[in-house]
């Protein structure tokens, strides 16, 4: 009979990969989260280094527990963040509300995008049939309800669904194409 | 991103599949609370999910303004058009506004649950009790009293759904008028989730 195999503490050194697999997620959500793109960064360096840690101080040992763990420690970081210097910001931020009512705010994950990739998504929208294209606007730029965009286009919920798989794979495959060409 | 939407990858762990709009709906804060937080935490494991998020930001961040409504296809009859075009004429403004919305960037749960944050404020033989009503998803709450003039006066976080203001605190000062209370439930990244209007002490 085998014995059970214990677990020992994950890998901790192979900081790239940690890096490649989590840096661009704790990035993206960071920023959503405070509604700032260097703010995002601060918190996604910060959780990183503390899973790092983590790591190294053999506090995770399932491997399937990584992700969740990672996504906590960004949670935690930024709520830390948040209530240290929330205070001040907060109160800005409501005196300032009425004034920002008729300016919309810039959505700071767009600031996550350099200009040639705007330029390149732009460019393979606008490579993309009609009907790909206002279906993505429809969904993620107006952010239409799917039940009325499939009412509008008289497609049942599961035909749309298929159709936004595809249009995302062609946009996909378009910005891939426009990578290697660019 | 390596590979291309949803090529090469795993799904076997993805709950949403490839047809789901569970990205659309997280993006447009149609998920409570609760559901947010497990998409975003489902995302740090699964490629998939994390890079339909990446592609619907980018779309959003090179936007174009593409018209939001989708088209009938054509072949439509024209007792449809014409039932579409009565719709959209009586509802008018009121239809078009919610295309063209500008999406909050931050995680919130307000309208998805949350509801509304109402005060009660009750005198007591000088006392001054605050009740109001319970919010999904609330780390806690926070209580701010203002003067008149907007200067605040008194903030105080509490996990309960009441507080027996301490008048006395502001009301011993040189200061005069009316006063105004707002409470402003947040949650645990201390983000707004819902306040109250200011009420009245």
């Amino acid at each position: 009979m085998n014995k059970p195999k214990k677990h020992g503490p994950l890998e901790f050194h192979d900081v790239p990969m940690l890096e490649t697999r989590f840096l661009a997620r704790l990035r993206w959500f960071a920023t959503r989260w405070l509604g700032d793109a260097q703010a995002g960064e601060d918190v996604a360096q910060e959780a990183m280094k503390r899973v790092v840690q983590a790591l190294a101080e053999g506090r995770v040992r399932e491997p399937q527990a990584l992700p969740a763990f990672v996504y906590q420690t960004a949670r935690h970081v930024c709520s830390h963040r948040n209530r240290t210097a929330g205070r001040e910001r907060r109160m800005l931020s409501r005196y300032g509300s009425e004034r920002l009512l008729d300016e919309p705010a810039p959505d700071p994950l767009h600031e996550l995008l350099t200009d040639e990739r705007k330029a390149e998504v732009r460019g393979a929208l606008a490579a993309m049939q009609e009907e790909d294209r206002k279906l993505l606007a429809a969904l993620y730029i107006h952010e239409q309800n799917p039940q009325q965009i499939a009412a509008e286009l008289q497609l049942t919920a599961g035909a749309l669904r298929t159709r936004k798989h595809r249009a995302l794979k062609r946009l996909s495959r378009q910005l891939a194409a426009s990578g290697r060409t660019g | 991103m390596a590979g291309g939407y949803n090529e090469g990858m795993s799904t076997a762990s993805c709950p949403h599949g490839d047809e789901s709009f569970i990205v659309a709906d997280y993006l447009a804060g149609r998920l409570s609370g609760a559901e947010a937080s497990a998409f975003e935490e489902h995302t740090f494991n699964c490629d998939r999910c994390f890079e339909e998020l990446q592609l619907a930001s980018e779309v959003r961040a090179a936007d174009t303004g593409e018209p939001a409504a989708a088209r009938p296809r054509p072949g439509t009859t024209w007792l449809l058009l014409a039932v579409a075009a009565t719709v959209l004429l009586a509802a008018g403004l009121w239809l078009a506004q919610p295309l063209f919305e500008t999406p909050d960037p931050v995680y919130r749960d307000a309208g998805n649950g949350a509801g509304m944050l109402t005060v009660d404020v009750t005198h007591d033989d000088g006392r001054v009790i605050l009740n109001w009503t319970p919010v999904q998803g609330v780390d806690q709450y926070e209580i701010r009293v203002f003067s008149d003039a907007g200067d605040p006066v008194f903030e105080q976080q509490s996990r309960e759904t009441s507080l027996d203001l301490p008048v006395t605190s502001w009301q011993g000062s040189s200061r005069a008028g009316a006063f105004y209370v707002q409470v402003i439930a947040l949650d645990d990244l201390h983000q707004t989730i819902v306040q109250s209007d200011l009420e009245p002490l």
